[in-house]
């Protein structure tokens, strides 16, 4: 059963195509993660997905349901720029968005998430006392409060320090656990790596990646290779080597298509004296980066 | 339609405990209150001190410039006692009497340094008296109401007139009382020349009273019939005025935190989140219901003020309650209209200074008939104020006016007018939805008002 469905959706502002003939089916009780650089159209496909825009071609059908009516009650959103209203308390903002999403009892539901984010001293405080950190899992309660099926969360990450950010992480991967689906837009390539069940890159308003991690680092072959060296040898200018990219403990190495990865072995040995060579996958990182680097003549441009 | 009231009941309570309500009305009435206390007390500081004037009496004896001596003495006197004076000079008047200078070029002279004395501030008025300005002259004509003619002062030598000289505004109450002080002496001695006894005149010249009262009403319980006080009469008089104030502060103080609030959602991203929620239209649905709200508040509060203070001080029969179940109707009206715009222009700005840009052409259109308030007021059911009743952002205003007065609008008008006012409310409202859909998640530059046009039209 499917969640979400885009047919062949397409979304433009002026001659500005935001959104390009984008086809995608995200099943129920999944974690769905959308990447992309920025202005790619992640966010118009998330707002079209919550009705907020209407696609100018396509079809979108949301758990089910494709009239163009407001986001119902069963689907809730955070977007990536949240604001709160600075003078309402935390307790009245909750329940205000929850009747909003036609929860009317919700001070059980408000108790419990307020307490698993250690706000509940904060509850009757006005939101201007807060810090950015906190209104920010005020604005995820607000979101979660009424018990959504389906949640779409637009760079829920950004900004947390990260005890903060995994108290975020484990509640959205208990929102799955209580069967909801999430979709969530990031730049934290290492989170979708761990938290999505699929993955869907959009780059210049067109899908460029769909499926599941493993599905896509198949399609990248086994061209990468991760390396450590003792500290001073370079791996600048190593035959067969098409790429370097640097995660300070080790190094990953995008062989040229054809290069034998003995070879390239025995240049580093010649190099100093490896550590590590463990032929591998393309991270996620490494893939976003493959696709979304200028191309030579943008770059000429 | 329950999304909607939520919206509505938020934006309520939010406007409603706010500091800036509270103040506002609070304080709005002890503000007016002030405000006319410190003219009052500026103009008591301005009548204390006195205005020279200077006379010229060319006639023979001077008589003139000796009664007006007297005159200015006893001013003080009068003002006390008789509230017309009053009304007419609220300040001290002195008059100097200086002797003319007869020779032309020694009167020229005279009348230049009199001059420079005015121009210094250092004389209020020059008032020259020629030397046959008090002789009779034939009655020629008399005019539709039986008063003689007047001949065309122009053609009248300046020997046989009374000549003022000043410039200042202030002078022109003066010169109304130096005319009835002249006027009068010179009748006087006119009678006493013919050998009329001056009493007998004033028996004859005794003005009929005239009485203000207002209409004879039927009592509900007795059924007798009940004589409409003078009170009543005023009150009627004033009231138009009271409620078109009235309701354009209620709008004004609604729907200006309305629009900045929308505006504040929209710069602090709030509006992404309510629009995940619910559809553009509902919000601005909930807004415009919050709004009126907020105004049918501020209009209860003054209004049940008022009406406990008449009760309080026995004058509460004289505030006709019909008129006030006509006021809340118009006012929700007039709310629509004006609401709705203001909350397209809150969703279309983006920042509070840029709603001002957007909002003087809509305010210029509506404040048309304000133009000719003047008239209306004085006549509520004169044409001017028929046809501007059919100008739909006025006419809740003036159509509760009109009804406040006597014998109110004519059913099939007040039909027409309500009509093309629900007309308007509804391509109002409809056209906001529109500006506020396009224009809520819209960021960066604000657009001109032409492109709200365009997206009023185009959607």
């Amino acid at each position: 059963m499917l969640a979400v469905e885009l047919e062949g959706v397409t979304k433009s502002f002026g001659s500005f195509v935001a959104v390009n003939d984008v086809s995608l089916r995200i099943p129920v009780n999944s974690i769905y993660g959308f990447i992309g650089p920025n202005g790619s159209g992640k966010t118009t496909t998330l707002r079209m997905i919550m009705r907020i825009y209407f696609p100018d071609r396509g079809h979108i059908r949301v758990l089910g349901e494709e009239s163009w009516q407001a986001a119902n009650d069963r689907v809730a959103y955070l977007p990536e720029e949240r604001g709160l209203y600075k003078q309402m308390t935390v307790r009245d903002i909750l329940r205000f968005y929850a009747e909003l999403k036609g929860c009317r009892n919700c001070d059980a539901a408000m108790k419990d998430w307020l307490e698993r984010m250690g706000l509940m001293d904060w509850a009757d405080k006005k939101v201007e006392a807060l810090s950015k950190g906190m209104a920010q899992k005020v604005q995820f309660i607000a979101t979660v409060i009424s018990n959504p099926e389906l949640v779409l969360l637009d760079e829920p990450f950004s900004g947390l320090d990260p005890v903060n950010a995994e108290v975020l992480r484990d509640a959205v991967l208990d929102l799955k656990k209580r069967g909801a689906t999430v979709i969530f837009s990031t730049h934290d390539m290492a989170v979708a790596e761990r938290m999505c069940d699929r993955i869907f890159m959009i780059y210049r308003g067109k899908k460029v990646l769909d499926g599941t991690l493993d599905g896509i680092q198949s399609v990248y072959g086994n061209d990468t290779v991760a390396v450590r060296m003792d500290e001073g040898a370079s791996l600048e200018g190593l035959p067969g080597v098409e790429k370097v990219t640097d995660f300070g403990n080790h190094q990953e190495v995008r062989l040229r298509p054809g290069s034998d990865p003995q070879a390239v072995l025995a240049s580093l040995m010649q190099r100093g004296r490896v550590r590590r060579f463990e032929e591998t996958r393309p991270s996620l990182h490494d893939i976003f980066v493959r696709i979304a680097s200028p191309a030579p003549e943008d770059r000429r441009a | 339609m329950r999304k909607v009231w939520v919206i509505a009941r938020r934006d309520f309570l939010a406007a409603v405990r706010s500091k800036a309500f509270v103040v506002t009305i609070l304080f709005m009435p002890l503000l007016m209150g002030l405000s006319i206390g410190v003219q009052i007390l500026f103009k008591k500081m301005e009548d204390a001190k006195s205005k020279h004037c200077v006379i010229l009496d060319r006639t023979p004896g001077q008589k003139y410039a000796l009664v007006l001596k007297t005159a200015g003495t006893v001013l003080d006197a009068a003002k006390e006692k008789d509230s017309r004076i009053a009304e007419l000079l609220g300040f001290k008047v002195e008059f100097d009497a200086i002797e003319p200078k007869t020779e032309a070029t020694e009167r020229e002279a005279q009348l230049f340094e009199l001059s420079q004395r005015l121009r210094k501030g250092e004389i209020e008025a020059i008032i020259e008296i020629g030397p046959n300005a008090d002789k009779m002259r034939e009655v020629l004509e008399f005019d539709a109401t039986g008063m003689p003619v007047l001949p065309n002062h122009k053609k009248v030598p300046d020997d046989d007139a009374v000549i003022f000289r000043s410039k200042t505004p202030t002078a022109m109450p003066i010169r109304r009382i130096v005319e009835m002080i002249l006027n009068q002496t010179a009748q006087m001695e006119r009678f006493a020349a013919k050998g009329i006894p001056i009493l007998e005149v004033a028996k004859i010249q005794q003005p009929m009273v005239f009485k203000l009262k207002s209409l004879v009403r039927k009592d509900a319980k007795t059924g007798e019939y009940v004589e409409g006080s003078d009170e009543a009469a005023i009150v009627s008089m004033i009231l138009p005025g009271v409620l078109i104030a009235l309701m354009f502060m209620a709008i004004m103080i609604g729907a200006t935190p309305a629009m900045h609030g929308v505006v504040e959602e929209k710069s602090m991203r709030i509006a992404e989140v309510l629009l995940g929620s619910v559809a553009p239209f509902q919000l601005m649905a909930g807004k415009l219901i919050g709004v009126i709200g907020v105004s049918l508040s501020i209009a209860f509060v003054y209004l049940g003020g008022s009406y406990v203070l008449a009760l309080y001080f026995g004058f509460a029969s004289l505030l006709p309650t019909a008129m006030l179940a006509w006021f809340f109707p118009m006012l929700v009206l007039a709310m629509l209209i004006f609401g709705s715009l203001f909350i397209a222009v809150g969703a279309a700005a983006t920042d509070i200074k840029d709603t001002q840009t957007l909002l003087m052409p809509i305010m210029m259109i509506a404040s048309i008939p304000f133009f000719a308030l003047g008239p209306i007021i004085q006549e509520p059911n004169g044409t001017i104020a028929r046809v501007c009743s059919f100008f739909p952002f006025a006419a809740p205003m003036l159509l509760t006016a009109r009804q406040a007065s006597p014998p109110g609008v004519p059913t099939g008008e007040l039909i027409a007018c309500i009509v093309v006012v629900l007309l308007t409310t509804v391509a109002c409202v409809w056209a906001a939805g529109r500006i506020f859909r396009i224009g809520i998640l819209m960021q960066g530059k604000s657009p001109k008002f032409i492109e709200l046009v365009k997206w009023a039209i185009k959607g």
